[in-house]
């Protein structure tokens, strides 16, 4: 690889968050393991952008997922240690097998198929409230109007968090993950006012268990164990926190990938058994992670002729793997039919998103149905006006106006 | 599956309609599970000899996000009963 070479724009700076598809396919091209100075402590720092590298990282070992254990000096004095001295520090996302393996047993032994048809009715049901509010609106935003209400809701309900938290819960979800990039410095309090809703959630769930989600991981038991009071308060805040603004972030980005592509859009209209496979290239499309968290190398490795210091943090671009021609024939065209290869919008590897089942039926119900209630559509603001939140690992809209009766209604 | 070798503590198999390849079943047990090259997972082998792999297997099994692995008793275990079964 060339040393001198630089992507066209600066990566992680303000064109690259509303635009980082230019960046990505210049570097698949030119620097495929390309380091740079991470703009929180200038910490060296190598990102991965192809489909092949960024499936082999996430399955390799020696990317570990414990930034605290085997991160070098400056990635810890930086401070880029995820949840460090919250209960956070051990959660299932920033830890390794075995503490790993444990942790996303007993959490996966709840997402019974029992459980998951039970959602479908709750997801079901707040889409369709929350549209009839939409609705009444006539000119709405996606993000907070529709997609932010349905995702918190749903994870809210699901937890079984009770309802005068809820307005709670969507507050502090907007401060742990900002719209604005001033904000950043309310981030850990966001964080922290999750893990209080979670600390809280579980004593009242152990005092009276009921038939939710908070109730059966504090049941879980796998040969014999279970999960510490710790440990359950830091799955209950991983769910919030993983599975939450997630969702909302997709459902923009879909929505607008559709708004883009009217033919698509009409096809989903007209073909609901397409649901499925357009729920997949929505995903491939415009996931609403950018990257997968941290992983660091635990010794030194050459990866593709690249050689990396042990506690190298590494980032994997799974927005830039889905769009890699080697992979994707045509790669930046949204077609709902396309079918073929597994993206990666959920991760891969052992850390491969655990909320998946839940996440697919919110997209697969939340998406169609605005579609359907709504079929004329339309931005209430021109296209370029829309912006992307300023997040290196989350892409999500900030804002998107809509119009329910289209363009020529009031 | 045909049976081998009569000995075979369990048998595991990816379903390959709830598969979604996600390689955490790979990625936890090189030796036990492998990604086609259309991206979806298979057993290596198929057959678990010993305690600590029919565990292992287990653990992926739990730890699969579409339970598509399955771990069923090997056609010897079956027919004998766990108490008999002998290293
Ligand atoms: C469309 C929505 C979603 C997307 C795009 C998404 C994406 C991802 C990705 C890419 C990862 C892997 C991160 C990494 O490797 O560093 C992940 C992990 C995870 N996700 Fe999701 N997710 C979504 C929704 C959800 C939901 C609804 C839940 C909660 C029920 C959830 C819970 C989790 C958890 C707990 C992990 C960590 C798993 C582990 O470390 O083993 N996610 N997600
Ligand atoms: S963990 Fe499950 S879904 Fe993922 S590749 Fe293996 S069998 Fe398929």
């Amino acid at each position: 690889m060339t040393l001198s070479a630089a992507p066209p724009v600066p990566l992680f700076g303000s064109d690259y968050f509303q635009d980082p598809y230019p960046v990505f396919a210049w570097l698949r091209d030119h620097s495929p393991v390309h380091a740079f100075p991470f703009p929180v402590g200038g910490v060296r720092t190598w990102l991965v952008t192809r489909y092949d590298d960024v499936r082999a990282v996430l399955a390799d070992p020696r990317f570990s997922s414990e930034g605290g254990t085997w991160g070098n000096p400056e990635f810890k004095a930086a401070g880029l240690v995820s949840g460090a001295g919250s209960v956070l520090e051990k959660a299932v996302t920033v830890v390794d097998p075995p503490a790993h393996t444990r942790l996303r047993r007993l959490a996966m032994s709840t997402f019974t198929p029992r459980r998951i048809a039970q959602w479908r009715q709750t997801v079901e049901r707040v889409v369709s409230s929350v549209l009839d509010a939409c609705a009444a609106r006539g000119e709405f935003d996606v993000m907070d109007d529709y997609a932010g209400p349905v995702s918190s809701t749903v994870m809210g309900e699901i937890l079984g968090l009770r309802i005068e938290r809820h307005r709670e819960l969507v507050d502090a979800l907007a401060q742990a993950f900002p719209s604005d990039a001033a904000r950043m410095d309310r981030v850990p309090e966001g964080f922290a006012r999750i893990c209080g809703y979670a600390e809280e959630l579980v004593a009242l769930k152990r005092r009276s268990p009921a038939d939710d989600l908070t109730s059966a991981l504090i049941q879980a038991r796998q040969d014999g164990e279970q999960l510490t009071e710790e440990e359950l308060v830091a799955m209950v805040a991983a769910m919030i926190l993983a599975g939450s603004d997630t969702v909302r972030a997709f459902v923009g980005n879909a929505v607008l990938a559709l708004l883009d592509h009217p033919d698509q859009a009409r096809l989903l209209r007209e073909r609901p058994e397409l649901e499925a496979d357009a729920l997949e290239e929505l995903l491939r499309y415009e996931g609403a992670l950018t990257t997968a968290l941290f992983r660091v190398t635990t010794e030194e490795l050459e990866f593709r002729g690249t050689v990396l210091p042990a506690g190298a943090p590494v980032i994997a671009a799974l927005l830039s793997a889905n769009r890699d021609p080697r992979q994707f024939p045509d790669p930046d065209r949204l077609d709902l039919t396309r079918g073929g290869p597994r993206h990666v919008g959920f991760g891969h590897g052992l850390h491969n998103c655990l909320g998946a089942a839940l996440a697919r039926l919110e997209g697969q119900l939340a998406v169609p149905a605005l579609l359907r209630r709504f079929p004329a559509l339309t931005l209430a603001v021109p296209r370029g006006e829309l912006r992307y939140i300023e997040n290196w690992a989350m892409r999500r809209l900030v804002r998107l106006p809509v119009r329910a009766a289209g363009e020529g209604a009031a | 599956m045909t049976a081998r070798h009569v000995d075979a503590r369990a048998v595991v198999r990816v379903d390959a309609r709830l598969c979604r390849g996600t390689g955490l079943c790979q990625a936890m047990s090189p030796a036990l599970f492998r990604l086609t090259r259309a991206g979806y997972a298979i057993p290596v082998d198929g057959e678990l000899y010993d305690d600590d792999t029919v565990r292992l297997a287990r653990s992926v099994a739990d730890c699969c996000p579409m339970g598509a692995v399955e771990v069923l008793p090997g056609d010897d275990a079956d027919a004998t009963g766990p108490e008999s079964a002998g290293t």
